[in-house]
């Protein structure tokens, strides 16, 4: 009897796992060999959000005065120029990430590049990535936006459609973040610590292009 | 701990034969992780972040007499994490549950009590039932693949077995019990 139920067992696992399509471990085999992250786990996809959205808690900051040429150029699929900052931000030289207590963080996590400005004791950050379609972090943000429509909402500036994520009233953390499509191919997304406002982070967003 | 972007570009540099091993081990970790989760996109998440770790000791891993058996364990240990945080969110099992049946000509007389049964399991006793029935591992390497005892292995088997009968005898009288 047991042996019969053994083999029961093992048949009836071996017709779920055929059940997986070829195409799977392709994905998972693309994402890992071309060390780009390109699924992070879901768990993980809060604690990127709100890490990207804390990144002044842990910047170390360096000050460069903004000028008229591009702020600085992220990615590669194709590259994108970061062409404007809110007044009183500058580009943070380095932008290291801490985790949040009880925030898993997923390599990758860390934004491409990120904007410091400092009041005093307090400090507002945002942080931008990109990512090319279908790729990186910023789908799986995507994704887990649309799961939380209470803190989703939709706008268009300068003719581009963005769709905005307060993480306070999604209950899923602080700040805010906004992802739009940049090319057709490729994701950027943009974030904010509290205090940082919607109006400054479309700023950013209006000041991203694709860039040769 | 700090897991940096960067330290994953740095261990390009040095994770030789490391392509090769994601080439024949994403598949069978991605069906393994399948098997315990139920939910194919939870499954390619596990997969790699089970590889990825793997990358990140490379050198030591592909020193291992079994690499695949280190990331294994690296999955089931992921794996036993989601299910469990899943248990702590949701109430509802989600092994073996996929209402994408894809080929429904198959003969599901048989296996599908049997799959419908492995529902109910603790998640302990369904990574057992994994490992030692799909992976075909011994006692002691489901022990080691899962890091607990023979003993432990034994016990989950045979209450797993135990309640499966119960299961498939009588689907209403569920026994109690992991």
């Amino acid at each position: 009897m047991t042996s019969d139920l053994e083999t029961g067992i093992a048949e009836a696992l071996a017709r779920r796992a055929c059940q997986v399509p070829d195409g799977a471990a392709a994905r998972v085999q693309q994402a890992v060999v071309t060390a780009r992250p390109g699924r992070v786990r879901r768990s993980a996809v809060v604690g990127a959000a709100v890490v990207l959205a804390a990144t002044a808690t842990a910047v170390a900051s360096t000050q460069l005065a903004t000028t008229s040429a591009a702020v600085a150029v992220i990615g590669s699929h194709p590259r994108l120029a970061i062409n404007a900052v809110p007044p009183g931000f500058g580009l943070a030289s380095t932008h290291h990430v801490q985790p949040l207590p009880g925030q898993p963080v997923s390599a990758g996590a860390e934004p491409q590049a990120a904007f410091v400005h400092e009041t005093g004791s307090s400090q507002q950050s945002i942080g931008v990535v990109e990512s090319p379609d279908g790729q990186g972090w910023v789908p799986k943000i995507v994704a887990f936006a649309s799961s939380l429509p209470a803190g989703v909402t939709e706008t268009t500036s300068d003719g581009r459609a963005m769709t905005i994520v307060d993480l306070a009233t999604a209950a899923v953390g602080t700040g805010t973040l906004l992802y739009f499509d940049v090319s057709g191919s490729t994701w950027a997304l943009v974030s904010g610590t509290p205090g940082v406002t919607v109006s400054q982070l479309v700023a950013v967003a209006d000041g991203i292009v694709t860039r040769a | 701990m700090r897991r940096r972007w960067s330290g994953v570009l740095a261990v390009q540099q040095r994770r030789e034969g490391f392509d090769a091993f994601v080439t024949t081990s994403a598949d069978r970790l991605t069906r393994a992780a399948y098997l315990v989760v139920g939910d194919l996109a939870e499954a390619e998440d596990l997969a790699q972040e089970a590889l990825v770790r793997a990358a990140a000791r490379w050198p030591r891993v592909r020193q291992m007499a079994n690499p695949y058996g280190y990331t294994r364990k690296v999955l089931f240990h992921l794996a036993l994490e989601e299910v469990s945080r899943r248990h702590r969110h949701a109430d509802r099992s989600v092994l073996l549950i996929d209402p994408r049946h894809d080929d429904p000509v198959e003969d599901l007389a048989a296996s599908y009590d049997l799959s419908e049964a492995m529902t109910k399991l603790p998640r302990g006793q369904r990574a057992t039932l994994v490992l030692r029935y799909w992976e075909q591992l011994s006692e002691a390497e489901t022990a080691e693949a899962l890091g607990c005892s023979v003993g432990t292995v034994k016990s989950q088997t045979s209450k797993a077995i135990v309640r499966l009968r119960g299961l498939l005898a009588d689907p209403a009288r569920v026994p109690t019990g992991t």
